[in-house]
């Protein structure tokens, strides 16, 4: 069972992303409200920020699903979600966020499991040497 | 290594592709509803007095007054980072709700405000007042 573990964690938290990305290219109008105003400019509008979140978020997150640059995905998305929950604050939805950074972390921490792509081509190389 | 980045690459491509495809979609699709709106728009233009904004003062329908314009917020109330609880008490009014906002974020979030209600009509003050 313990096999499982590792791929279950970084699968879950890869179709979080995925959800939370896909939901922000399409429909850009229900996050906007959540950028801090500090970020936003006459250029760079809020729906605007919202999208490009989205396009990174779906990005890491098929990364993080098919095990490709696992490490370097999950610790760039987790670092964004703590900066999302500080951004939010000490409310339900930040502390909630908060949690789920450090799962995130968590598969940071694990590395590729055995079923990621990362390590597929790790056995590739391995068996050519 | 290169597989790697080749997969990187067009997995980066994929995803840019389809939010291109959404977004063309999604304008394509709010561009036809704004002229059939300013149709209506033309035709006539919703004015909502105290006694009917008042009415929705709930969780699952609540409607607010801001700047002689009138929001529906609904659907935002559940992804407030505050909570809803902290907008219900204010739902179905006007000048308190004015208040507590500009109270809590300063002026500096109106056109968020804007961005995540649907707008209802125009609220008639002067009206309620007059009655």
């Amino acid at each position: 069972m313990e096999k499982y573990a590792k791929p279950t964690l970084r699968i879950a938290m890869a179709l979080v992303f995925l959800y939370f990305g896909f939901q922000q290219i399409s429909s850009p109008d229900n996050w906007a409200g959540f950028v801090p105003e500090f970020l936003t400019s006459s250029i760079i509008t809020a729906n605007n920020l919202v999208i490009l979140n989205g396009i990174v978020e779906l990005i890491l997150g098929l990364f993080l699903i098919l095990g490709l640059y696992t490490r370097a995905a999950s610790l760039i998305l987790a670092l964004h979600l703590f900066g999302i929950s500080f951004s939010i604050g000490f409310t339900p939805l930040g502390v909630r966020d908060f949690g789920l950074s450090f799962a995130t972390l968590v598969v940071f921490l694990n590395g590729p499991d055995q079923y990621t792509l990362d390590a597929k081509f790790a056995r590739k190389k391995s068996k050519k040497d | 290594m290169k597989t790697k980045i080749v997969l990187a690459v067009l997995i980066a491509l994929f995803v840019l592709g389809l939010t291109f495809f959404i977004r063309t979609n999604q304008s394509n699709y709010q561009s036809s509803e704004q002229s059939s709106d300013n149709l209506a728009g033309q035709q006539s233009s919703t004015t909502v007095f105290i006694s009917e904004l008042t009415k929705h003062n709930t969780l699952e329908d609540c409607w607010i007054a801001y700047d002689g314009k009138v929001y529906d917020i609904t659907s935002f109330l559940p992804r407030h980072p505050g909570s809803a609880g902290a907008i219900l008490p204010y739902c179905g009014s006007a000048t308190e709700f004015e208040q507590a906002f500009v109270a809590q974020h300063g002026t500096s979030k109106i056109s968020n405000l804007m961005r995540v209600g649907t707008f209802i009509g125009d609220f008639d003050i002067i009206g309620a007042l007059q009655n």
